[in-house]
Order: structure tokens, then sequence, then C-alpha cells
């Protein structure tokens, strides 16, 4: 019996707003335990939330990159538990009145392009951190990314296989960092993923047990974690057993996944819309603004690089990766004009020296601009090929522009034709025997002439030029015409 | 917003079990003759609740903000802490340090 | 006889210099201790109060834009304030120090006035007889074998027995109204909305509502604009312009139509409070409004509304009560789980733990539908009364506040039809958030005070407040002290 893989993604998308989502405490990362707070963040008696309005914009915005429908009358519903890590009792999140629903993303993974759907989007608060220290048998609480803004991206039950999550996950994560809303950062906690997998014999279409798997904290464990959930649910349906519904905690040591602790009760949550804070109402304006203030998104831009500026699929996807990245590139471009040349510069030249040096893009020694100059110079024939990288290499361990360093060594190639024709003929006349010898057939030893070009003019000058016009000089002299 | 029930339910008395989770959802624990009190007046009340199953409200609105307020917002600025957040801090039982100490937490 | 001195005497005499501050402030703290038996005050605030009194008379009393500079007041026990304890009369807070002081307060104090002490209540403002503070009862200053109502029973008697000049309460379904008329004093519920809620402990927070306290409408009609209007940090505080309301509006009485609901006229009314509330009514046709029958036909509802709404509001409200970042936290326990319930089960007295369940229950799986959605529709409906009889038929509506006056210490019913009556004629204009004032308007055969309720539409409080300084013109009930209170200041 074959069988298919069901996921689907509950991913949590931290958002890099300055202040929390309902208190204007601080919602960085990090920070001595308990200094990012306030009354709120506490739940002291007597404090009250307000609405960041800057969440919910970011809801829209997701939403409106997501294909969402985005809901009109919005409330927030008050999810109760006891945990030391939620401060007031209870979570303010919001319940069956989601702010965006019905949407989609598109995934391509090795090449194969599929649309998932999402289920919804909501906006809520995080909670605190739990330190857990067994020595003196206590746990340590720190409130600080208590109330900072969540969004909660829940995908359909549309994955088929754990390249394919991984390609969600990676999608979403560039769509909320274009849209910078998010850092979008997985080891830092500001995306964070839990999935849902069930197996069905291949062709049905009810939908098998499936188990939730927790406590996927990088990237590279996402596809690792699932394969092992997959091998193990279906060794126990092969084996004819029955998989039980739990929530599963990966462990990144070993690779597998082991059942938390079961409750002893599933939860009562006991919703109710929070009276401290007033119906949220969007409406078709404010969604309309949204819109038009929403940076182009990886898919668009992809397809402008490719069809517009002639690069290839692959060029695009690559450059589109990230957005400081494409954004470099199309500053560059914006100076020389020249896709291919500038998607070459930056994804071998560039790359290779910012990863050497550990530095992003956006710490790059040479300005977009710069590199785009460089390019230019290379086009006009002001300086070789050769020449250019050598600037390049220069110009980034000293953080100064190539042109500035050029003009100053005055390593401009020489491509005048006057000058490199005077050249040429000094050459020749100091060199008679060979050009007896080159026009009495030693075709090879125009490369001795060029040499010889190339020395006289301690190597600035322009090769092309100069193999064009010696070609020139010397099928004159060879054609008989006087000197 | 949670499962329907079914008519039978609603309105029926709560057994001492009931009160025991109840007790324990709330995390209050009490004493056999507090129980006793509890469940007593608590069915009293419950009884008391059918009486607004006599009105029709399926054309009715909730209430929401009780004068229609809506879309109260603050912008996002972070507000400086520093006195406020010591006094906070101070007020703490337990404390290790900055942070809240608690007995330890079996499985997060 | 002794009579009460409004504040807005007293403001008016600090300003010509014929008393200071200082006076004032020491009078009232010598009472306070003289009368401790009353349990009116949980904690004094004596050294500071001492303190700025004399910096008020240094700076001159109240003036334009400090109105009440050298005024002290009490604060209900349920408002944070930075400095001293905020305890909800429970032991779960019986030391806890807020690091902010609530909007409301705090406005009053940058108007120049400053606390003399918090006053006793029920525990987190549930009850209405302040039996259920767990520190000691509150007693009526008229008869101290009586209650004198709550859950702002402390604030109520520290007027009535002339302990401070104005107290703030906070009213969810009947605690500012209740215990001022069981106490003879008057006591205003704003629109909901109105006043800010940041700082106020929450009890049912789409109820609760701070308001003052006083002697007379004008006293709180002075102190409820200076507390009024948008609070940031409050979201459902309402952005309106708040008028002058100790300035009443002119000739309010003519042609005023005074709504009286026929199912406000039940058996079970004291007849006293029937007859001098329906002398109260007459007062006002005197001068010159009209009495129109009117009908609130949901108000037989509204208790069991109001039960379950305020239950579930208060239970998840207190869910942050745990002992682990502030308050009482219990010693000795083993893991999390019992640290959670031991602090709570110590904490809290067993009325609260009462309210809790109840609420846990209301909400709790399945519930939801049947009690919480369905009271917050209902109260669509009971809100309805009241627009429509007041777009229709009346400007105001006017009805007893209690049907009894204050009962003996220890002898509450518990039976729910008891309750009922009890709550039947506030609870309404609080779950439709309308402003109403309680005031008082006469004595029974035990001398014992009766409050007369004006009920307006919502965001009239500069109306009902000026039909209330009307009444309070051409009658002295309000002036009225109980015997054993000190005399007045020289």
């Amino acid at each position: 019996m074959d069988y298919e893989t069901v996921i689907g993604l509950e991913v949590h998308v931290q958002l890099s707003t300055e202040s929390k989502i309902f208190s204007s405490a601080s919602a960085a990362f990090g920070g001595d335990p308990n200094t990012h707070i306030d009354p709120l963040t506490f739940g002291l008696p007597g404090s009250l939330p307000v609405l960041n309005r800057k969440v919910a914009e970011s809801a829209i915005l997701l939403g409106l990159a997501l294909n969402c429908e985005i809901r009109k009358f919005n409330r927030f519903a008050r999810k109760h538990y006891f945990y030391p890590d939620l401060p007031k009792g209870y979570q303010i999140s919001q319940y069956d009145e989601p702010i965006c629903e019905h949407g989609r993303l598109k995934i391509s993974t090795e090449n194969v392009e599929r649309v998932i759907g999402v289920t919804r989007i909501h906006m809520e608060e995080d909670a605190g951190k739990n330190i857990h220290d067994a020595r003196t048998r206590s746990s340590l609480i720190d409130l600080n990314r208590a109330g900072v803004p969540l969004l909660e991206v829940v995908s359909e039950p549309d994955l088929r296989s754990p390249a394919e999550a991984g390609s969600y996950l990676k999608t979403l994560r560039q769509i909320v960092r274009y849209l910078g809303i998010s850092d979008g950062n997985m080891e830092e906690g500001s995306l964070r993923c839990d999935a849902n997998i069930s197996l069905r014999p291949k062709g049905q279409l009810k939908f098998g047990t499936r188990t939730e798997v927790k406590n996927i904290n990088s990237f590279k464990f996402v596809e690792r974690a699932l394969n092992y959930e997959i091998a193990r649910q279906l060794s126990i349906l092969k084996g004819g057993g029955q998989v039980i519904q739990e929530t599963r905690l990966f462990d990144s040591a070993n690779g597998s996944t082991h059942a938390m602790r079961s409750k002893e009760e599933s939860a009562d949550y006991r919703y109710f819309p929070d009276p401290d804070l007033p119906p949220l109402i969007v409406e078709e304006s404010w969604i309309e603004k949204v819109r038009a203030g929403m940076p182009q998104l990886p898919e668009q831009l992809m397809e402008k690089l490719h069809s517009e500026l002639g690069l290839s699929e692959y060029d695009a996807a690559v450059l589109t990766s990230e957005k400081e990245d494409v954004e470099y590139f199309l500053a560059c471009y914006k100076v020389c004009r020249n896709a291919k040349a500038s998607s070459n510069w930056v994804t071998s030249e560039l790359f290779g020296l910012l990863k050497k040096e550990g530095l992003s893009i956006t710490e790059s020694p040479i300005a977009a601009a710069d590199l785009g100059e460089l390019i230019r110079l290379i086009d006009d024939g002001t300086i070789s090929g050769k020449m250019a990288k050598e600037l390049f290499e220069e110009a980034f361990s000293t953080s100064r522009s190539p042109k500035e360093i050029m003009e100053e060594r005055g390593l401009q190639q020489i491509s005048d034709e006057g000058e490199l024709q005077a050249v040429i003929a000094e050459v020749l006349e100091a060199n008679p025997g060979q050009l007896a010898e080159y026009l009495g057939g030693k075709e090879k030893l125009k490369g001795f002439f060029v040499g010889q070009i190339m020395k006289a003019t301690k190597g600035s000058a322009n090769p092309k030029k100069v193999t064009e016009l010696l070609d020139r000089e010397l099928n004159t002299r060879k054609s008989g015409d006087p000197q | 917003m949670s499962d329907t029930e079914s008519d039978a339910q609603k309105g029926k008395s709560l057994s001492d079990a009931d009160i025991e989770k109840l007790a324990t959802l709330s995390r209050l624990t009490l004493e056999q003759d507090e129980r006793k009190e509890l469940r007593t007046k608590i069915n009293s009340v419950i009884k008391y609740f059918q009486k607004l199953e006599e009105l029709d409200t399926t054309e009715v609105e909730p209430l929401s903000h009780v004068h229609g307020q809506q879309n109260t917002f603050r912008a996002d600025t972070c507000r400086e802490t520093g006195a406020l957040g010591e006094a906070i801090r101070q007020g703490v039982p337990d404390r290790s340090g900055n942070f809240i100490k608690v007995p330890l937490v079996i499985d997060q | 006889m002794d009579r009460h001195l409004p504040l807005t005497t007293l403001i008016e005499q600090l300003g010509k210099r014929e008393i200071s501050s200082v006076e004032l402030t020491e009078q009232y703290l010598s009472s306070a201790k003289n009368r401790s038996e009353l349990g009116v005050f949980l904690s004094l605030n004596e050294e500071e109060a001492l303190k700025a009194a004399r910096q008020a008379d240094q700076d001159g009393g109240p003036s334009e834009e400090m109105p009440l500079r050298g005024i002290p007041f009490a604060i209900k026990d349920i408002f944070t304030t930075s400095s001293g304890v905020t305890s909800c009369a429970s032991q779960f807070l019986k030391d806890y120090r807020s690091p902010f002081t609530a909007t409301s307060v705090q406005r009053l104090l940058n108007a120049g006035a400053f606390s003399l002490g918090k006053t006793n209540l029920d525990e987190f403002a549930m009850g209405s007889s302040n039996e259920n503070s767990s520190f000691f009862p509150v007693r009526n200053p008229w008869d101290e074998k009586r209650v004198p109502g709550g859950s702002s029973g402390g604030s109520g008697a520290a007027i009535a027995a002339r302990l401070a000049p104005v107290a703030l309460g906070t009213d969810t379904g009947g605690s500012i109204r209740q215990p001022a008329s069981l106490c003879g004093i008057t006591g205003l519920k704003p629109t909901y909305g109105r006043i800010s809620r940041y700082g106020l402990i929450a009890f049912a927070s789409s109820l609760d509502q701070p308001g003052p306290m006083a002697v007379s409408a004008k006293d709180c009609a002075l102190i409820g604009r200076l507390m009024a209007g948008k609070d940031e940090n409050d979201s459902t505080s309402v952005d309106r312009p708040v008028s002058r309301w100790e300035e009443p509006l002119e000739n309010i009485c003519e042609g005023l139509r005074i709504g009286v609901p026929k199912e406000y006229f039940i058996d079970g009314i004291s007849s006293a409070v029937g007859e001098r509330v329906e002398a109260g009514i007459q007062e006002l046709e005197k001068r010159g409004a009209q009495r129109v029958e009117i009908s609130l036909p949901h108000t037989e509802y509204a208790v069991a509304t109001y039960y379950v709404v305020a239950s579930a509001e208060a239970s998840s409200n207190l869910a942050r009560f745990d002992g682990i970042r502030y308050g009482t936290r219990a010693q000795e326990t083993e893991g999390l789980m019992e640290l959670y319930t031991k602090s709570r089960s110590e904490g809290f007295g067993p009325e609260v733990k009462r309210r809790i369940m109840m609420g846990t229950y209301v909400l709790s799986s399945g519930y939801y539908d049947a009690y919480y959605l369905k009271a917050q529709k209902v109260r669509t409906l009971i809100q309805q009364d009241f627009q429509k009889a007041f777009a229709d038929k009346c400007d105001v509506i006017a009805c007893p506040t209690t049907p009894h006056t204050a009962f003996p210490i220890g002898e509450k019913s518990d039976d729910p039809l008891q309750m009922y009556l009890e709550d039947i004629f506030t609870i309404p204009a609080s779950l439709a958030g309308v402003p109403a004032i309680s005031l008082p308007c006469g004595f029974d055969e035990n001398h014992l005070p009766i409050g007369l309720q004006l009920i307006g539409p919502a965001w009239e409080e500069h109306r009902i407040l000026s039909v209330a300084q009307a009444f309070q013109d051409e009658t002295d009930w309000h002036l009225q002290a109980p015997p054993h209170t000190p005399s007045k200041a020289a």
C-alpha cells in the first residue's frame, strides 16, 4: 500500500515593531530579563490593552501578499490558561473572527510549482520565556517577550512532502522580509513553525490521524523532523497499528520526535470577546491605502528581472532571494544599464567577497552605484575586465570607490586611436627584424607585437583596440602601402 | 464560539464532580463545607439563568462596546520604562536577579 | 441637628480663607480615628495628607487652574495609587504597592486635591453590603448594626459620617448608587466610557465605571467632570467633550418629562421607599416637570443578564492573580499547580471564589452560546428599551435606588429572588451604559435613608445632575447627617 503525506503548517511570525501589540513597552529582541516591561506586560491590576495600529497594518499587508480576504469586523478574544509565562492568565488573540482568511501562497519545489492554501491569519500576543533550572528545581521567567506582536499563519493541509514544507516556509519567510514586517529569523524565534502531519493511503480522501510536531527551531530541522515523523508513522501503519493523535517535540540532537507527556484533559480555553478592546473595523479604504503602499513582492520582481531585464529564471531567483540583494542589484543596474553584468558581478564577485569577510550585503564596502559605475567603465572601454577585477578587490578592501582608485593611479585603459597608433608605429619601428619576418609570413609574431605594445603602455592599452588597430596597420603594410 | 450542547446539558444541576472540575479550571481548592455551599448556590443561580431562554434573540446582535466604540489605536512608539520597570520588578515575591522565580515547570 | 457641609461650600470657604486646608485635614483624620469602629478606612495617608495640606495653604487654596487645591478626598481601595497600598480589601493584595496611579485619581491630584486614605469595600467590588471585605465590615453611620451597602460601602459611610468631603467609588451593577442610597448621600455613576478605567482594578470590564460620592449633586458634578474625559490608556474610554456639570442647566424642570417605568413598581418595595420616592417625583412636578408612565419591557431579564456577564468577565479578570509576579504568594508549595491553587484559595474570600467559579462555568466549553453570548444579546434589548424610552417618551427616568433601606449586618439573604429585588433598580442602567445618580429623598420609620434614582440617556450627565441640583435646591435631605457626627468645622 502506498501512502501519501499530508502536511499543514502553523507559522508564528513575530513582528518587528518598536513596541508591543497592546502596550508601549519595547518589542526588541533580547535585553536584560524583565526590562522590556510595563504594567500590562506584568498583568498588573488596573492595566489595560491599547492596540498598536502598526500590528493591524502588518496583518493587512501580509493578508494582501497572501491573497487573503480581509475581514471587516474584527474582535479580539481572550484565551484562558494558567502558565507562568502568561501574565494575565489569558492570551489576547483572535478566535473565530481572524483578520485574514482564504488566501494562497505559490511555492516552487525543485522547479515544480504548486499553490498552497492559507486558511487564516490572525493577530495575537506572544508569551514570555521560561528557563528551567533543574539544579534549584525552579523555573526562571522573563517577560520581555510577553506581549510582543505575532501573526499566526495557518496553512491548509495542502503540502505533500517535507521538501514542500521547507519551500513554503522559505517563501513565507521571504515575503515577510520583503514586506519589512518581520526578520523571519527562525534561530532568534521571529519565525516559528509547528507542523501537523499525517499519512493516508494514496487515493483516499479522508485524512489519516495527524500528529503535531513542535520545537522545530531552524530551517534545516524542518525537513529532518518531518522525514522522521513520516518514517515513524509509516512503520506504525505498515505494522497494522494506529497512529495516536498527540503532540510531539522534535529533538534536534538526534533528529527524532518524542511525545509530550500527555495532559490530563484537553484544554478548555473559555474564549470570549475581550471587553477591554473595542472592535477593529477594516474599511475598504484602509485596505486600498495599504495595498498602494505595499512593496513589490519577490514573485513580481523575479518576473520583472526575467522578462524585462532578460535575466535567466535562475539568476532572477538568486537575486530576489533576499530583498536587500535585489535592491543592490537594481541600484547597480540603474547606473550601468547592463543587467547581465550586474547580475554576474553581484552574485559571483560580490557575494564571494562578502561571504569570505562574513559581511551582509548591506554592509558591503562597495556601494551599488559604485559597482554600476565600474561596469560602465568596462562597457565603454575605459578599463579592461581584468583591470576591473583588480580595482574591485582593492575597492572592497579599502572601502573606496573603484573609479576613484582608477583615476588616482591613472589606470584607465588607453583606447584613443591616435595615441595607440603612435605606440604601434613606434613598436614596429623599434623591431624592424620581427616586422620583416611577419610580413614574410610568420603570423604568430603578432603576439610579440601585442606584447611589446602592452609593455610600452605599461599594460594599460585596451587590448581589443590594440588588436584592431595592429591588424589594420599590419594589413596596410602587407599590402604594400607605403609607411 | 464553542460546541453547541444539548438542551439537556444546559441548566442541569452541577454534581460534586462538576464542581471539582470547575475548581481545577479556576485553580481553586475548596474545603468540604465550601464545596457544598458553593454547589447549592451555583445551582440555584444556574436555574435562574434559564430565564434568558424565554427571549427570542435570533435577530439580535450581541453587544460589543456598549456605545459602539471602534478602532481605538496607539502609534507604534516605545515608552521608556526606567524607574517604573524597577518598581514593577521590586514587587515580585520571589526573584533570582531580574528573573521571576517559580517552582520548576514540568513539560512546557 | 448635625448637618453636612457640601464640598462646594468647603471650596468656597477655603478660597475665602475662612478655613485652612490643614484644619480641614486634621479634622477628617481625627474623625477617622475616632470612628474607627465604622471600618471605613483601610489605610490613612496621614503624613502625606498633612504635608499636602500645608503646601496647599501656602499656595493659596483653590484657583481656576487648581479648583481642588487644599481638598482632601477618600479613595475606594480599588483604585491604584502609587503611594501606599492598594488592597481591594483582599488578602491577595494586602501588601500590594502599585507602581502607577489610576488616571481618574491622577486627574483629581492634578486639580490640587490629595488623598486622605483608602476606603474599605467588598473584596474586588463583589458584594452589596461591604460584608465581603477580607479585613472587617463597614458599618452604616445611621445605624451601626446595619450595612452601609456595597461594594463602595467605605466611601458611602465616609461621606455620611463626615470623614471626608468627597470619596471615590466604582459602580458595576449599583455599587455607588446603592451605598449612596443606604447612607443618605449622593452618588453618580457616569455613562460607560466617560471616566477612564485605567488603574481601576477590573471586576466586569464592560460595566465598571468610577464615580464620585459626596454630600450634594453639585459636589458630584464638579468631581465627576474633573475625572471625566478620554484617556489614551483606556481603549474603552470615549472621546466626548465634558461640559461644566456643576453649573446646572437653567429651568431644567420646566416641561421635563419624567419617565416612571411600570416594571419598577413591584411588590416587595417597602412602603416607606414607595412613599418617599413618590414624594420626590412630586417635588419635581411642583417645579414644572411632568410624569409619564413608560415601559422598559426587558427589565425582568436584567439581573440574570448581569450575573452572567459580570461573573464571566470577573472570572477572567481575576485569572491574573496567582502570586507569581505580585501580591501574596503561598508559601511551602510543592510544584506549580499547588502554587496557583494555594495562592488563589488563600488570597480570595468565599464570595470572590463563588463568582470566579460561576464565571468559569458560564464561559466553559459548550456554554458560551447559551450564557455569555445570549446575555450579550439580551443586553442589547435592555439597552434598546432605554434608547426607545428616551427617544420617544421621556427626558429622565425616576425610580427608587433600592427597594429597602439598610438591612442588618449578617442578615443578607441568599435567596435568588431576594437578590433580584435588591439589585433590580440599579442593574439595568449599568447594562445599558447610561448615567444614573442616587440622591437622598427621605427616611423610613427607623430614620434610615432612602434614595431616589435619576437615570438619563447616554452622555447626559449634565441633564441628570441639573435635575438633581434643582431637587436639592428645594429639599434638604442631602444635608441631614446621622447623629454622632462631629460638629461642623469652625
